[in-house]
């Protein structure tokens, strides 16, 4: 058992070129005041009560850097003292005795586990010896020519291409999973930069977007390994060992819930609607909510197909931190701000808020397989029939395109159906589109990740709006898709609107009295108050589009996947790393960050859990 | 003064010679026995003060003085309600001599589970007990817990297969649970506030309005008890 007792210690390498001290300190203060140029810092955090190392003038001692490894499976011997960090060698030993450091780097390191060793004479390095785990090689998939003939593309598509080779080399060095991914990434990305359907601007856009990412990814997990005195990274907290370790642990919770789409894939599912016989109502939207239609599970699979028909990877979203970009996602990235490497453990900084970000991601998937393409005139006009003439449905699916285009259209009320050309419709759906994704992805959110518990939900989510300075001016939109989230449990009840306005308005309340320095509640809560009729009026034309993600967008296979074994999530002792391994991320950052006050250590043990801590 | 979390647990009543039952009338019955306030919705607190524990269980702990808290509300005619904090109704009513005066209604708590779960309104349920019937003793209840039941389709598809007998009830705006009605007119709510009694009577309205309280029965506390030990 490994227990992180003995509080924050602040490591700092100084190097002018040719010498290379090191410093330790307990306080931040002492450890900053003589910072320059030349100076790189990390946190350690002390395991077992480990005293800052101290290094004496002219006496030999040795530091051991080593990962990635999972604290729990590590005893530490008399004599040496532990830390952890944040980095990919997460694991810092300190003694005097040359013997005990290699006796324990041999018994530590196997498999995936990386070493490097600095002998030191008083403060000044003289030794440096490293070990990675793995060997690079240029991966040939990703270094032969892409074939593409388009100038304006070339100079990023070579940036890609070795920014990509890098990354893959990297994880080769430490024989890293993300290998694959970033292969399947590249055999993706290949075609699609190839396919001359898509415009030059768009793959541009993908091509930068993806190069960020990659490169984010790369510096962000391998920074502040061997040599690390050659390997600073930009985030000057973390400029001597890096993240790693933090990067990792958005790693292992976006992969658990990419995994349960790749095996049950909203775009698959949503295909399957083919397969089922269209209603006999025509329009979806005239189906009362408690008609025994919406009992039906849409998505619903034989055990046999689930085993037998994986629908195989999706393009993976590889998740970084980003203080420019906070949480954030793209189709193919996903961010989380750099504060939730010490404030994870709080629900203004809870890795919990990517689920909204993935959310996004799948969501994204469902419009774009239900929409009409609108650069395919055939396609457009088709959706369009089966609205103008409902009983020429062939199928549940093309009933569920016209259902999911009438409800964003009338998010805005302009006008009645049978008063709109084809062409205002259209028009009026593309300008409700953002505001109908904002409000489909709450929705899920909502169902999916907080398991429609209303009161956990609205607390994460402004609990977390709350971090965000100067937003004022989205609270209304902000009050709006809470109240569509949680109207997707409400949908079936008499009254369900102005029940859901109640509901919403006293959770506010409650919160505000749990929270009373957050900035936008009492704000909300007044606007609810003044505003009430406004806002039912605003939940009734979203009703249709709510109805949608409960019964189009939910699946009771995906959400018993997502909430699996979620109840284990508290049996872990906070601080202390055991053979206990996490079965559901989710469930345990759901547990694990509840904390009013942001702590360090408290979320560096939570994202070593996460990155190493999870069951096989 | 009740404390605040306190469970009653008790049930519906009539008098089956037709007579009112008033707070006033409990009090002359049973010595010991004192009104201690009465609220504006109608509910009387009393408070039953004896040397000598109402239940059997209770000799365990010898006390110079034993306290039972009651919770009275009239109804329409000769109906009322009575819960007591010690689940100790029918050994209030042995001592009322009231043992054979009162009956309990019936509350057809199988159809309204069946409502809450297709035509879901202000209540959700939080609970709910059932009889499962052609199983033989292979199995033979079953019980849900969750926030909101009726909104489960598995509950909805499992209804058809069982026969609820008692039900916990959940103000859906406030996600708390408000009250728990048994299909021999057993009720139980936590005090928490004059807001539970407002609450309770609320539901009590609910399920009298929608025609779920059969008021002629009559079985009294005492068979009641016997049928279920």
């Amino acid at each position: 058992m490994v227990k992180l007792v003995g509080g924050t210690h602040f490591l700092i390498l100084r190097g002018d070129g040719s010498t290379h001290t090191v410093e330790c300190y307990r306080r931040f203060d002492e450890a900053v005041a003589k910072h320059d140029g030349n100076s790189r810092i990390s946190p350690i955090f002390s395991v077992a009560g480990s005293s800052p190392p101290t290094f004496e003038k002219d006496k030999p001692c040795h530091l051991l850097f080593l990962g990635p490894k999972y604290p729990g499976e590590t005893t530490i011997p008399d004599g040496i003292d532990c830390y952890l960090t944040l980095g990919l060698l997460n694991l810092v030993l300190f003694s005097d005795s040359a013997e005990k450091i290699d006796s324990l780097r041999d018994s530590l390191a196997s498999g995936t586990v990386g070493w490097e060793r600095w002998t030191l004479i008083g403060n000044v390095i003289t030794e440096v010896e490293h070990h990675f785990p793995g060997r690079s090689s240029a991966p040939t998939e990703v270094t032969e020519p892409i074939g593409l003939d388009r100038k304006p593309l070339t100079p990023t598509a070579r940036e890609f291409q070795t920014a990509l080779a890098c990354a893959v080399g990297k994880a080769q060095l430490y024989k890293q999973p993300t290998e694959q991914l970033l292969l399947n990434y590249n055999k993706v990305l290949r075609r699609f930069l190839i396919d001359d359907s898509i415009q030059d601007v768009e793959r541009l856009q993908f091509l930068a977007i993806a190069n960020v990412s990659i490169a984010r990814l790369t510096w962000q997990t391998y920074g502040g390994t061997s040599r690390i005195y050659e390997s600073q990274i930009p985030i000057a907290m973390h400029s001597l060992l890096g993240i790693g370790t933090a990067v990792l642990g958005l790693h292992a919770l976006t992969r658990f819930v990419e995994q349960v789409f790749e095996s049950h894939s909203t775009r698959t599912d949503l295909a399957r609607l083919e397969n089922i016989q269209a209603h006999n109502a025509g329009r979806l939207l005239s189906i009362p909510a408690t008609d025994n239609f919406w009992n039906r599970d849409f998505f619903a699979r034989a055990t046999d197909e689930i085993a037998s028909r994986p629908d195989g990877p999706n393009l993976p979203q590889f998740a970084t931190f980003s203080g420019r970009d906070g949480f954030r996602s793209t189709s193919i990235s996903l961010s989380a701000p750099t504060e939730s490497i010490t404030g994870c453990n709080t629900p203004s900084w809870t890795l919990q808020t990517l689920t909204h970000e993935m959310s996004h991601t799948q969501v994204r998937i469902a419009l774009g397989f239900l929409l009409p393409d609108f650069a395919i005139p055939d396609d457009v006009q088709a959706v369009w029939t089966t609205i103008t003439q409902p009983d020429s449905a062939t199928n549940l699916r093309t009933q569920v395109r016209a259902f999911l285009a009438e409800s964003i259209r009338q998010l805005s009320s302009k006008g009645t159906l049978e008063a709109l050309s084809r062409e205002e419709f259209f028009a009026a759906l593309k300008d409700n589109l953002d505001e109908a994704h904002e409000i489909l992805t709450h929705t899920f959110d909502f169902l999916y990740f907080y398991r429609g518990d209303e009161k956990t939900y609205l607390r994460a989510v402004w609990v977390s709006w709350a971090s965000i300075p100067h937003i004022e001016d989205r609270v209304k939109n902000y009050i709006v898709r809470v109240l569509c989230a949680v109207y997707a449990s409400n949908l079936r009840r008499d009254n369900g609107v102005t029940m859901t306005l109640e509901s919403v308005e006293s959770a506010l309340v409650e919160l505000n009295t749990e929270f009373p320095d957050s900035l936008y509640i009492p704000e909300a809560i007044s606007e609810l108050r003044l505003n009430r009729e406004e806002y039912l009026g605003r939940l009734r034309l979203r009703g249709a589009l709510v109805k949608f993600a409960r019964y189009f967008l939910w699946s009771k296979d995906v959400a018993a996947m997502l909430s699996k074994d979620a109840d284990l999530a508290s049996h872990l002792v906070g601080g202390t790393f055991t053979e206990e391994r996490i079965k559901n991320p989710l469930a345990f950052i759901g547990a694990w960050s509840q904390e009013k006050i942001p702590d360090a250590i408290r979320s560096a043990w939570i994202l070593q859990q996460l990155a190493y801590g999870m069951e096989p | 003064m009740l404390a605040s979390r306190t469970p009653f647990t008790g049930g519906l009543y009539t008098r089956r010679d037709a007579a009112e039952m008033s707070s006033a009338d409990l009090c002359t019955r049973i010595q010991g026995l004192q009104v201690v306030s009465v609220t504006a919705g109608g509910w009387t607190h009393l408070r039953l003060k004896s040397d000598k524990p109402l239940e059997r269980e209770s000799l365990d702990v010898l006390l110079p003085e034993y306290q039972y808290d009651f919770l009275f509300r009239p109804g329409r005619a000769n109906r009322f309600l009575l819960v007591s904090s010690h689940d100790v109704n029918v050994t209030f009513f042995e001592r009322t001599a009231l043992m054979n005066q009162v009956s309990r209604p019936e509350i057809d708590i199988s159809r309204l589970v069946q409502e809450l779960a297709t035509q879901p309104g202000k209540y959700s349920m939080g609970a709910v007990f059932a009889r499962i019937e052609g199983q033989g003793q292979a199995l033979r209840s079953s019980a849900f817990y969750g926030a909101d039941l009726g909104e489960s389709e598995l509950f909805r598809r499992l209804l058809s297969e069982v026969n609820p007998f008692r039900v916990a009830l959940r103000d859906v705006v406030k996600r708390t649970e408000i009250i728990s009605i048994g299909s021999r007119g057993e009720i139980a709510f936590t005090y928490s506030s004059q807001v539970s009694l407002v609450d309770a009577d609320s539901a009590l309205r609910f399920l009298s309005d929608r025609g779920y309280l059969a008021w002629d029965t009559e079985e009294t506390p005492h068979e009641h008890r016997q049928a279920h030990i």
